[in-house]
């Protein structure tokens, strides 16, 4: 049964499989291609179970700056920052709401007293620092620069407003790193790297490569593309 | 006992195996072949292969399951075709047993290479179903071996020809 022929017959079928791969990902498009040799350093760590998230509730899109009013207080309630490197916890998930929550009202007149706005300091130390939707809307409105961990095609069917696209699983990440590097010199400011939200881990992979690359204060925005979309935050 | 090894052997069920079985490997592997990257982060969610060679699995894995389909399919490298399918589904098996054993929940990535937003427990039961649908195949596996071993060498390549 297992005789000469049948391993013949077997390593030409392996063979040919490895020769096709290896044309096909030649030919491949940008977006399809693979590095032959992969590097993910957590690819065996087993991530901390997410909770599943509540059903969410349906918030038209801003598209202007107005967005920020819409913001429920509930979400500003956890926006602690949480260091993380690499983070086995689930932070605690904030509420949404579309409702608003409990409102003082002031007399007419009294100008409304300004939030102290949050700081993000560098932490050369840690990869990277999970934030919270409020910090998300905080920095954008800050003008920090957002980037988009998922796939182009998704990129493309929709992101925050401003964002660029790294996709992590794709071919030509690290030349996209390297373009930003030659880009972006200040090395302490601000970068937001996002996905999916929920299990999705590509904005943790791109902050550790941005954190490899030498840039000291990556945030993750964990909860992602869809919380930021729940929350009426400006999309393009 | 010999009627139902004959039963079990016999061309015309040996044939509708190989043709379905590859059938199956051949839808399998065009999802990942038309979109490797996603492939290879199914990979990584299983958390047991080391991440240099996620995408190199990433790249080979679907062309295998494309060249041995098509082989199943056609009756020709049936015994190695249908082996290295088995050694695949064995592969399958293990890797979501060990993860419906630390209730790490993943996309199965057979078919449908999308992260579908599933929470954890429909995830958990689509693993135990695919799970006994691989154990299914395996079994279509072991018949196409089994009754190509009792098969002359000399017809060992004749499988698909007794399709009417």
């Amino acid at each position: 049964m297992f005789d000469r022929r049948f391993f013949a017959e077997g390593a030409a079928i392996v063979v040919l499989a490895v020769l096709c791969a290896s044309t096909s990902n030649i030919v491949a498009a940008r977006e399809r291609k693979l590095a032959p040799v992969g590097d993910y350093p957590r690819a065996l760590e087993v991530p901390a179970k997410v909770a599943d998230p509540a059903p969410a509730a349906a918030v038209a899109p801003a598209t202007d700056e107005s967005a920020i009013s819409t913001i429920p207080e509930a979400l500003e309630t956890a926006a602690t920052t949480t260091a993380a490197a690499p983070s086995t916890a689930t932070p605690p998930q904030p509420a949404l709401s579309t409702t608003p929550t409990t409102q003082v009202k002031l007399p007419a007149g009294v100008p409304v007293p300004p939030k102290p706005k949050k700081l993000f300091a560098p932490h050369p130390d840690v990869a990277y620092v999970e934030i919270t939707n409020a910090d998300a809307m905080q920095l954008w409105h800050e003008k920090a620069i957002f980037i988009d961990a998922r796939r182009t095609d998704v990129f493309n069917q929709g992101h925050i407003a401003g964002s660029r696209s790294m996709p992590v699983w794709e071919a030509d990440i690290n030349d996209r790193i390297r373009a930003f590097f030659d880009e972006v010199t200040n090395q302490q400011q601000p970068i937001v790297v996002y996905c999916s939200g929920g299990n999705c881990e590509d904005s943790h992979m791109l902050a550790d490569k941005l954190w490899g690359a030498g840039y000291e204060n990556v945030l993750v925005y964990k909860d992602g593309f869809p919380a930021w979309q729940r929350m009426g935050g400006a999309v393009e | 006992m010999t009627n139902l090894k004959k039963i079990l052997t016999d061309d015309w069920l040996t044939v509708r195996v190989q043709i379905a079985l590859g059938a199956i490997f051949v839808a399998a592997s065009l999802p990942k072949l038309l979109d490797p990257p996603s492939f290879a982060h199914m990979i990584y969610n299983y958390r047991l292969v080391p991440g240099f060679a996620i995408n190199a699995i990433a790249l080979v894995m679907p062309w295998l399951e494309l060249l041995a389909g098509v082989a199943l399919i056609l009756g020709i490298w049936r015994r190695p075709a249908a082996s290295i399918i088995g050694a695949m589904l064995v592969v399958f098996i293990v890797a979501i047993s060990i993860n419906l054993g630390r209730d790490n929940a993943v996309n199965c990535g057979c078919f449908d290479i999308t992260s579908a937003n599933k929470s954890h427990d429909e995830l958990i039961a689509e693993m135990w179903w695919v799970v006994t649908r691989d154990i299914g195949m395996l079994l279509m596996v072991a018949q196409i071996l089994w009754s190509s071993k009792l098969r002359p060498a000399s017809r060992e390549d004749d499988a698909v020809a007794v399709v009417d």
